[in-house]
């Protein structure tokens, strides 16, 4: 049975592709189009897939899109009329395109395919499953658990904002569901919006500027209260009831109202890229700390529902890993399996697994002798060496071949140990919003010197933002608190005690820059402000040559852990081809790039003549 | 005969796969049987058809047993079939081991693996773990502090943790309540007390434990007196793959690996290894331990505590006895008058009861790990 999953027309767009249940191909458009969480039909994903498994459309038993448009645009005017005459401006904004475009979905997409290739659509099902199915099936088929309970947390899908679901075998219950406008997912948004990063995809910066708010303070405290007395109401059971008075996502163009958050929380929204101040980080601190409470009661509810150990976890809020990891600690279940690809883009996923396994009646069987059923995530594109050595002539590049990966390695080792900043380029690319080794910049984790050379000259981003540690599995509790495996680099945990630095005593009142380059750990570069990290644990049976490079590291320097971070700059999604690797080590200050079995030294490279201006190609985020 | 074998294998090495397997049937292997068979049905003819009745007597005789022996060991091998198909199944590397020259096999180092042991399609458990480079088993720490004293954990699955996953082993519990301590989980699936000995003596943890203060355990089972002096079902398990001590007048000598030591023993174990009867009626050899074995067991772990004291420098060594239905006092009155300290836990719970051991399994669940550490917390501050 053959199975094409589609998510698109929203954000993060991409394809998947099954067969007998088992994902052979996955990716998100925005890596082909270049334009960040392309939210456009995902013609290449789904070309990359076709092509991969050597398939036409016609031999698919069935496509699946990853929502019900239908359920989705009876929501919106069901919230309009509820809001009226609030939103009369969004609805005329909104209600063309529905009636044009989105309500005859159908149409769209059997023209968007017919564009691929022609087939004849008598032979292949079009399937809509709802969203959070969607979600709640790409976390709970591909995980290794034969019974679980699952979880689903995101902004919105048709009605659902968040469900409890419980999986056994092959078959789904779903047994709450909180729905709109109620969302975990858009609290978390707005105030991303407040603080001047962007929605759906900024979400991930106002995790990384928490831990700088002052942990116990009275700001962060009033903060919380205000956000509690005000904006959200959360029930034991995890529930929450949002005041739409202060919200304006319902029916209107922006998140909130800007002018009432003003007045409650005493700060106007901030500009995106003015000067983030400490209230920025107190505020940042206290929305994690009720969104950490929300999830932790969500999954504690999930716990009494279904009674099981197990958890799994999708929506885009799971990919809040500061979260995930708390939820952890707390030991409500014995595992917990997140989706990599948490938001919409696995979407894509979950539907085509969900119609395998409901729809089609197919069998599941769990593969108990790997890790999970994501094949580590690396289920996009790979290149051979000729297309290396093909993008290579291009530009004339100079390259050094190692014939024995073990060099290869060994080399590499040493580089990265010399402090250079490395591309790595290997293999499939990975589907989801993380670089797990396949797509990565790497550097030594114990440099002093390696986030700030990163973040500023490499990826061109704010000063604040941490680094995450790629780490040997086997070696991870010697460096990190962590109980268990992190794979997916879904999970924030904390240094070891013994590893840390201690704090001066004026520390509290460093500035935040100075906070951030204080030597935290021994492993400076991934130990974050309030020394935790965000862990990716590496599997020699999912990633075998990025295990070996990281082995080849510890033997020389002792330590089983490096710094490892999205091959991209700012703005940029991930790169793709070695054709965007090599211009992503031409553009920044990139000391080396390793291609398959290839080394280019940045200054052995013929002089960079740049056409555009690049920093203009990608819209900062 | 062995022209019509000769033929069949010729035959398929030209025109079959030459793999020797001709219609599902090892031709060697049918040929065997059949030359047994026909020596059989010869040395039959031949008393049966003797002059003296002594022979004739003696000959029908033998016939009977072995056919009855025979019988029931066709029988006992259905049997046996039948409930392994009920038994648990392992489904990935529970268990990846290497061979150690010392302790016989150990973990395989810096190694991450995920297992899972299932029965009718049911999980019974699921496990993730990793070992670092000394093959010991990685125990995840939360600490509230730098931890500066080591914690030594000797013993076998149950100290291991085998079904449990890394955060709900006895040493994580252990440290958990007290992370002053740094655990150091030497205790492997199988192991009995010759293990801890062979690895003071040979390869000493002190090598690598950092802590200059600190205490060690040994949890004892009491199927580690068949481990200690190598019982058949223990051999069935290892293969003589664990380090051979035995006795030399006061002294105790050691003998490398059993595997090396015990050629003849060995030979034996593999001919009653093959019994299908031996192994439905669950027949050990040794058919009972004797004081012997248990003065053994005792002195291996005495000399263990002393080989601790010459290393680390402190007394704090302890035995664990832990929860059992089974009488103790062999064991634990050997250990006293040794003087080795002994925290016998054999009445601190039921281990068949619900909640103390695994399912279909019979490890410790997190639950009995937690409320032995408990009782141990207890029990240490009172020494």
């Amino acid at each position: 049975m053959t199975i094409l999953g589609i998510s698109a027309y929203y954000h993060d767009s991409a394809a998947a592709l099954l067969i007998d249940g088992t994902v052979v191909a996955a990716a998100q458009e925005e890596r082909f189009t270049r334009k960040k969480h392309d939210p456009g039909f995902p013609t290449h994903a789904v070309r990359y897939c076709l092509e991969f498994a050597g398939l036409r459309l016609d031999q698919l038993d069935a496509i699946v899109f990853y929502d019900k448009p239908l359920l989705k645009f009876e929501r919106l005017l069901e919230t309009y009329y509820a809001f009226s005459p609030r939103g009369l401006r969004s609805f005329l904004t909104a209600i063309p395109v529905w009636l044009k475009e989105k309500m005859f979905l159908k149409r769209m997409l059997y023209e968007e395919l017919f564009n691929i290739e022609e087939f004849d659509k008598k032979n292949v099902k079009l399937l809509f499953p709802e969203h959070h199915l969607s979600h709640a099936a790409s976390a709970f088929y591909p995980s290794p658990f034969e019974e679980a309970a699952v979880l689903t947390i995101d902004g919105v899908g048709e009605w659902a904002t968040a469900t409890i679901c419980h999986g056994q075998g092959k078959d789904f219950k779903i047994l709450r569901e909180l729905k709109f406008p109620h969302s975990l997912g858009l609290l978390y948004s707005a105030v991303t919006y407040y603080c001047g990063f962007k929605v759906n995809s900024g979400e991930y910066k106002l995790m990384g500027l928490a831990p700088y708010g002052i942990h116990g303070s009275p700001e962060v405290a009033r903060y919380e209260d205000l956000i509690r007395q005000h904006l959200v109401d959360i029930k034991d059971d995890g529930s929450i009831w949002m005041n739409q008075a202060y919200f304006n996502y319902a029916t209107g163009l922006r998140m909130v109202h800007d002018d009432k958050w003003q007045a409650l929380f005493g700060f106007p929204r901030r500009d995106g890229e003015s000067l983030l101040e400490q209230h920025h980080c107190d505020f940042a601190l206290a929305i994690q700390n009720v969104t950490e409470e929300v999830v932790i009661k969500m999954a504690a509810e999930a716990k009494r529902l279904t009674g099981s150990e197990y958890l799994c976890l999708a929506g885009g809020v799971a990919l809040n890993c500061v979260a995930n990891g708390k939820l952890q600690n707390t030991g409500l279940f014995r595992e917990i399996f997140i989706q990599p690809a948490a938001g919409d883009a696995g979407g894509a996923l979950g539907a085509a697994l969900a119609a395998h396994h409901l729809y089609f009646n197919q069998p599941r069987k769990v593969d108990h002798t790997a890790l999970d059923g994501m094949k580590g995530s690396y289920l996009g594109p790979e290149y051979s060496d000729l297309e290396i050595r093909q993008a290579a002539r291009k530009y004339g590049a100079v390259f050094e071949e190692y014939r024995n990966f073990s060099d290869l390695a060994e080399k590499t080792a040493e580089l990265l140990a010399d402090g250079n900043v490395i591309g790595w380029f290997q293999g499939r690319m990975e589907f989801g919003p993380r670089a797990l080794g396949a797509r990565s910049i790497l550097g030594d984790a114990r440099n002093s010197e390696m986030q700030k050379k990163l973040n500023l000259k490499i990826k061109y981003r704010e000063g604040f933002r941490p680094f995450a540690p790629s780490v040997l599995a086997e070696d991870a509790a010697k460096y990190f608190e962590l109980e268990g495996v992190s794979p997916y680099m879904l999970l924030v945990q904390p240094v070891r005690k013994e590893r840390r630095n201690a704090l001066p005593d004026n520390y509290e009142e460093l500035t935040l820059m100075e906070k951030l380059y204080f030597l935290r750990s021994d492993l400076p570069s991934i130990t974050h402000i309030d020394f935790s990290a965000r862990i990716q644990t590496v599997h020699r049976e999912t990633n075998p040559r990025y295990h070996e490079l990281i082995t080849a590291f510890k033997q020389l320097t002792g330590y089983g852990v490096i710094v490892n971070t999205s091959f991209n700059v700012r703005g940029e999604p991930i790169v793709c081809t070695p054709e965007d690797a090599y211009k992503c080590l031409m553009r920044t200050e990139m000391d080396y790039l390793v291609v398959g079995d290839f080394i280019f030294d940045k200054k052995r490279q013929p002089a960079w003549q740049e056409t555009q201006n690049w920093r203009e190609e990608f819209v900062l985020d | 005969m062995l022209l019509a074998e000769s033929l069949l294998l010729w035959l398929d090495r030209v025109r079959g796969d030459g793999s020797g397997v001709v219609a599902g049937f090892s031709v060697s292997r049918l040929f065997g049987t059949l030359r047994w068979v026909v020596v059989g049905v010869g040395l039959l003819a031949a008393g049966i058809r003797s002059r003296s009745n002594a022979v004739q007597n003696l000959t029908l005789g033998l016939f009977t047993t072995v056919l009855i022996v025979g019988l029931l060991e066709l029988v006992c091998g259905w049997l046996l079939k039948k409930q392994a198909a009920t038994f648990p199944k392992i489904a990935g590397p529970v268990h990846s081991m290497q061979p150690d020259p010392y302790l016989g096999y150990k973990p395989r180092p810096d190694t991450a693996l995920t297992g899972v042991r299932t029965k009718d399609g049911r999980v019974i458990y699921r496990i993730q773990f990793q070992t670092d480079s000394n093959s010991l088993r990685v125990t995840p720490a939360k600490t509230q502090i730098a931890p500066n004293k080591y914690a030594l954990f000797f013993g076998c699955s149950m100290t291991f943790g085998e079904g449990v996953q890394s955060n709900e082993t006895l040493p994580y519990y252990f440290t958990k309540a007290d992370s002053t301590y740094r655990p150091y989980n030497l205790a492997y699936s199988g192991y009995g007390p010759q293990q801890m000995l062979s690895r003071l003596q040979h390869n000493s943890p002190r090598r690598f434990v950092s802590e200059a203060q600190g205490v060690a355990f040994y949890t004892y089972i009491p199927d580690h007196v068949n481990r200690a002096i190598q019982s058949l079902t223990n051999y069935e398990y290892n293969r003589g793959n664990a380090p051979y001590y035995y006795p030399d007048g006061d002294s105790l000598r050691y003998g490398g690996l059993f595997r090396d030591s015990r050629k003849f023993r060995n030979w034996v174990y593999e001919v009653m290894g093959r019994s299908n009867l031996l192994k439905f009626f669950r027949i050990s050899y040794p058919f009972r331990l004797s004081d012997r074995d248990y003065d053994l067991t005792a002195e291996v772990m005495a000399k263990s505590a002393a080989e601790y004291r010459r290393q680390f420098g402190n007394d704090r060594f302890y035995v664990i006895i832990y929860p059992t239905t089974l009488p103790q006092e062999e064991i634990v009155s050997r250990l006293k008058a040794k003087g080795v300290k002994v925290l016998d836990y054999s009445k601190l719970f039921n281990p068949l009861q619900k909640g103390y051991s695994i399912p279909d399994d019979e490890h410790p669940t997190p639950l009995a790990n937690q409320v032995l550490v408990a009782q141990l917390r207890k029990d240490l501050q009172k020494y």
